[in-house]
């Protein structure tokens, strides 16, 4: 796996993969043959949620197997694109745009600079906690947690998806929404990031010395 | 994967278990934090697949909320790692486990 990882051909190839489903299915209403994709009843239509659904799942696994945070990052900005394609398959093509925009555009491009401005890690010593051992018991205590879940969702009928108009999930429905019975939410999310950004600033101060005085 | 839903149901059980792993193996903070970040993914995921089966616009709007509160919670904590550098001069979690003095 590790000279899968260093093959540069398999970072295209993924690459390639995702923004190209991406940008199919934002413009297959223009292109014939595609407007299967983002038919509801197709079976394109499915397949390319497979697909993004596939490519998310092994760009999680990439992320935490990184030694290096800044490939990392990387990893985890190709997950979070996938995770916008997933979006666009379920109808939520506003949420998609927001994903890309602030969660892999703007939160990565903060995890970068904070990585960049510690510097490469030191090399890891072997803790007595975590070690292989400890590593290998980790993924049995999340399989045990998530197989029982998956085993579930495969044999039982969770939810009979109900048909949804073309147009739901766009920018007009969820600004409806958030202006409207979301409106308190709304406002309070806002004095949330006011509150994040008030705090982001006085954690990152540098302390004056004391005949200075604070500042 | 029967439906659209259970499927997106099950990617958010994957994801989910994915960023739970993360953060218990990798000693790294910073790695930790990105994996915090896999399971609000997995979270949005949910409530996106949910939203779709029901037909409810409601679980979009609490996905945006999440978003945003997710870019609240990065912001701090990475203000939190930068000020933990600065004085312990390291990242590993099995280091930073004495209080201030």
């Amino acid at each position: 796996m590790k000279d899968l990882q260093k093959n540069s051909s398999f970072r295209f190839l993924y690459g390639a993969l995702s923004l190209g489903t991406c940008a199919l299915v934002l413009f297959a209403p223009d292109i014939a043959w595609a407007k299967d994709v983002i038919t509801d009843t197709g079976t394109a239509h499915l397949w390319a949620f497979r697909l993004f659904g596939v490519l998310t799942i092994i760009g999680a696994i990439t992320t935490i197997t990184r030694r290096n945070p800044v490939v990392a990052a990387l990893c985890l900005v190709a997950t979070l694109i996938c995770t916008a394609g997933i979006y666009l398959m379920l109808h939520a093509s506003f949420l998609a745009a927001i994903q890309v925009l602030v969660y892999a555009g703007a939160i990565m491009v903060l995890f970068i600079f904070v990585i960049m401005s510690v510097g490469p890690p030191e090399e890891q010593e072997f803790g007595v906690f975590r070690g292989t051992f400890s590593k290998i018991l980790g993924v049995l205590a999340i399989l045990a947690l998530i197989v029982p879940l998956l085993r579930v969702l495969r044999s039982t009928d969770v939810i009979n998806p109900k048909i949804v108009a073309d147009n739901f999930g766009d920018v007009y429905g969820v600004g409806n929404l958030l202006f409207g019975d979301y409106l308190f939410p709304f406002e309070a999310i806002s004095l949330l990031l006011l509150v994040a950004i008030v705090g982001a600033v006085v954690l990152t101060r540098r302390r004056k010395s004391a005949e200075k005085g604070a500042e | 994967m029967k439906n659209i839903t259970t499927g997106a149901l099950q990617i958010s059980a994957l994801l989910f278990g994915i960023g739970l792993l993360g953060v218990i193996i990798r000693r790294n903070i910073l790695i930790v934090l990105m994996s915090v970040e896999l399971m609000l993914n997995a979270v949005n995921v949910m409530l996106i697949g949910f939203s779709r089966g029901y037909g409810e616009i409601a679980g979009q709007g609490m996905a945006f909320l999440i978003i945003a509160l997710a870019a609240a919670e990065a912001a701090v904590g990475l203000a939190i790692v930068v000020a933990i550098f600065r004085t312990r001069k390291t990242l590993n979690v099995d280091e930073i486990n004495l209080m201030k003095h």
